[in-house]
């Protein structure tokens, strides 16, 4: 199988590939044109990238193409639509980046409490202050605050018990019994979170209910001194409350990510809310850059292709129909024969009914088979009676509505 | 019980001792010459102390001083010596400190990887640059070594251990707690030196740890490895370390301790290390946490409160038998 990488990609996954037979060609400067015919001169069936845009163009450069994996968890960069259109699987590795965001969401913490920022700049400026930077809380006995309880929130709250912190945490799926498992309180409430918090951290995913969950309300009922941490999406926090916020209740704030990012990996930064008055410090949508993360999002690249290349699976498909209830299942149980499903299948084609998904298992000693075969309508009584008895090899039939 | 506190000292701590009924002189602004005085024409018992240092003269004047509380570990601003001729205890609060200091360490440690400073500095002056601050290696994974594990260095193995870092140490003795729990393995300084990613050093300071890490240590490190010392100025050698950063033998390093610090609060610094490159400075401030002198402020109480009850001397570091009171 020929895999082209058309991003910056770890040694580690090449390796990896290489190891499990693939031809692999990395070619990290391909865009757009180039790209297409990247993919058309290369006969890759498969296509690896991160930040490379893949428009429909590059999708239509090759009939050998047969799925796209993005080393990262958001593909809004992929033509997803395209990609279904031509039935090319789309595949991502979400969560990987867990531990680094968890890591980055603690540096911040732990800079804001003890001002580390403002210590080294100043002692750079050869100002010594002992007597301004020896205020500090500390963290421990402290409460924090985790809004979401996704794999980072947990990756947040494990850290978060080694300092000896409260953790309490709302999430919208959070059970009492998920949260006595990783040693943190259940709230009932965003508004609760904020109400026992001395510091607030924020890991969701940004989704229209999800949008300013962190409000001018939420912050308001934090105490004076309280500490913001956004390390997730721009969109999940109310940027214009939390400058007014930062006024009015002294907040500190942490932040990763702002409404209005340059996309480019380099530019200027326009975003006043750095520059307010108070403790404020800031990194550049860094969250999810470290060497650790960007390891184990190769090793899910290569388990995907691995599997994908071994079984036809794809792992973490994106651009898959998530099945309705309407469908119906025929079941068929057979003799591991030649011809069988080709009998089953033309009986279903002749009475107008579209086959959706199949699976075939064979049975230990190879001599028996049962066929599990998704349709998009039930088929006729007659259908059934000539499925069953067409066929010598036939040994059972029934169709279920999917949503028995 | 007289008791003077010449230094700035939690209120929780005051309201406590003062509820043991001592009775409690609260004077954080004497200067070095009002101490004297106050000292030389009062009764006082118990002198509490954080930073003032405690020099002969203030012990000679002394009329009726039984017992020198340092509140906070270090106690080389008091005169033992001079202390221990005039039959006046001398006590302290060690390990109060030990998960400030610990704390300070660990953001240290994710500050130099994530390199938060720049990241801010930069975003200050207008100035987007993800591509340089999308190179950072992440800690889970990554060797610790701790020279020295004592009550700071088990506190600093607690922690890297739930950001599942592999840790190891050198000490003069082996650290059973600490193997246990975090899986710490126990080397020599030489081994702790070349294998790790991070190291940071908490052992105590004095002529025994004088430039313990110099040019040859910093030499055995990693070319990418950060060093972080928030224990005492002098164990490292900072000239050698500014010249390792200049010339990219290390990846960087976070410093809360100097060779030479100012004793004021404010004051200007012309120590030439925290402009080198890669370095991030704070202000000898691991200790100084509303936690860590909760702690030490609670300990202080416990100390004059036996003292006056039991008339035993806790914590004590010098052998008198000071008059009781």
């Amino acid at each position: 199988m020929i895999v082209l990488i058309a991003d910056k990609f770890e040694q580690t996954g090449i390796d990896a590939l290489r190891a499990a037979g693939m031809r692999v060609r990395v070619e990290p400067g391909l865009e757009d044109a180039a790209l297409a015919a990247g993919v058309a001169e290369s006969g890759c069936e498969v296509l690896v990238v991160r930040s490379t845009k893949v428009t429909g163009p590059v999708l239509a450069a090759s009939p050998l193409l047969s799925l796209v994996v993005r080393a990262g968890a958001g593909y809004n960069t992929i033509d997803v639509g395209a990609a279904s259109a031509r039935s090319i699987p789309v595949a991502n590795c979400p969560g990987k980046n867990s531990i680094a965001v968890a890591e980055l969401t603690f540096a911040l913490i732990l800079a804001l409490d003890r001002r580390v920022v403002d210590n080294a700049v100043d002692l750079r400026r050869g100002v010594w202050n002992k007597k301004e930077y020896s205020k500090a809380g500390g963290l421990k006995g402290r409460t924090l605050g985790i809004v979401g309880m996704g794999d980072i929130g947990h990756a947040v709250a494990a850290r978060a018990r080694a300092f000896e912190m409260r953790v309490v945490a709302w999430s919208r799926s959070l059970t009492d019994e998920a949260a006595a498992a990783c040693d943190v309180e259940r709230c009932g409430s965003v508004a609760e979170v904020a109400d026992q918090s001395d510091i607030l951290t924020v890991h969701l995913a940004a989704t229209a209910e999800t949008k300013h969950v962190i409000n001018a309300d939420v912050l308001n009922r934090l105490k004076p001194g309280s500490f913001v941490i956004n390390t997730a999406r721009a969109e999940v926090v109310d940027y214009r409350a939390l400058a007014d916020a930062m006024k009015s209740r002294q907040l500190r704030v942490g932040l990763d990510v702002y409404p209005d990012e340059p996309s480019a990996g380099t530019g200027t930064f326009a975003d006043a809310i750095v520059k307010c008055e108070g403790v404020v410090y800031g990194t550049h949508h860094i969250g999810a850059s470290t060497e650790q993360a960007q390891d184990a999002i190769a090793a899910e690249t290569v388990r995907i292709i691995v599997t994908f290349a071994k079984t036809g699976r794809v792992l973490n498909c994106v651009n898959v129909r998530q099945p309705g209830a309407d469908g119906w299942t025929l079941r068929v149980r057979h003799e591991n024969k030649p011809g069988v499903l080709a009998h089953v299948l033309r009986e279903l084609s002749l009475d107008g009914i579209n086959v959706e998904e199949m699976e075939n298992v064979i049975m230990a000693g190879e001599t028996g088979a049962c066929a599990h075969i998704r349709l998009d309508a039930k088929p006729r009584a007659d259908t059934i009676e000539r499925i069953r008895s067409g066929s010598g090899s036939i040994l059972a039939v029934s169709c279920t509505s999917a949503s028995a | 019980m007289n008791v003077l506190i010449a230094d700035t000292f939690e209120p929780s701590g005051l309201a406590d001792l003062q509820k043991t009924g001592c009775a409690v002189t609260y004077e954080p602004q004497l200067d070095a010459e009002g101490l004297l005085d106050f000292i030389a024409d009062r009764d006082v018992d118990v002198l509490v102390v954080r930073s003032k240092r405690v020099t002969k003269p203030i012990i000679e004047a002394a009329r009726n001083l039984k017992l020198i509380v340092r509140a906070g570990s270090g106690y080389d601003t008091i005169d033992v010596a001079a202390a221990t001729e005039h039959g006046i205890a001398v006590s302290n609060c060690p390990g109060q400190n030990s998960v400030a200091v610990a704390e300070l360490t660990v953001g240290m440690m994710i500050a130099l990887d994530r390199r938060i400073v720049d990241n801010t500095d930069d975003l200050r002056r207008g100035v987007w640059n993800k591509k340089e601050y999308s190179k950072a290696r992440g800690l889970k994974g990554r060797t610790l070594g701790i020279v020295g594990m004592g009550r700071i260095g088990f506190e600093v193995a607690k922690r890297a251990a739930a950001f599942d870092m592999r840790i190891i140490y050198t000490d003069v003795v082996h650290h059973a707690e600490a193997e246990r729990l975090f899986g710490a393995r126990h080397m020599n300084l030489e081994q702790v030196l070349t294998q790790s990613d991070f190291v940071t050093v908490h052992v105590p300071g004095g002529p025994g740890t004088h430039h313990m890490i110099g040019a040859r240590q910093l030499a055995m490190m990693k070319p990418t490895a950060f060093l972080i010392n928030c224990s005492r100025g002098g164990i490292v050698d900072e000239s050698a370390l500014a010249h390792a950063l200049q010339a990219n033998h290390l990846g960087g390093a976070a410093l809360d301790v100097f060779e030479i610090e100012p004793t004021a609060g404010e004051h200007d610094f012309r120590d030439p290390i925290p402009r080198a490159p890669h370095v991030y400075g704070t202000h000898h401030i691991g200790a100084s946490t509303d936690q860590a002198q909760s702690a030490v402020a609670a300990e202080t109480v416990r100390i004059i409160h036996t003292f006056a009850t039991e008339h035993r001397v806790l914590n004590w570091v010098n052998p008198v038998t000071p008059a009781m009171a």
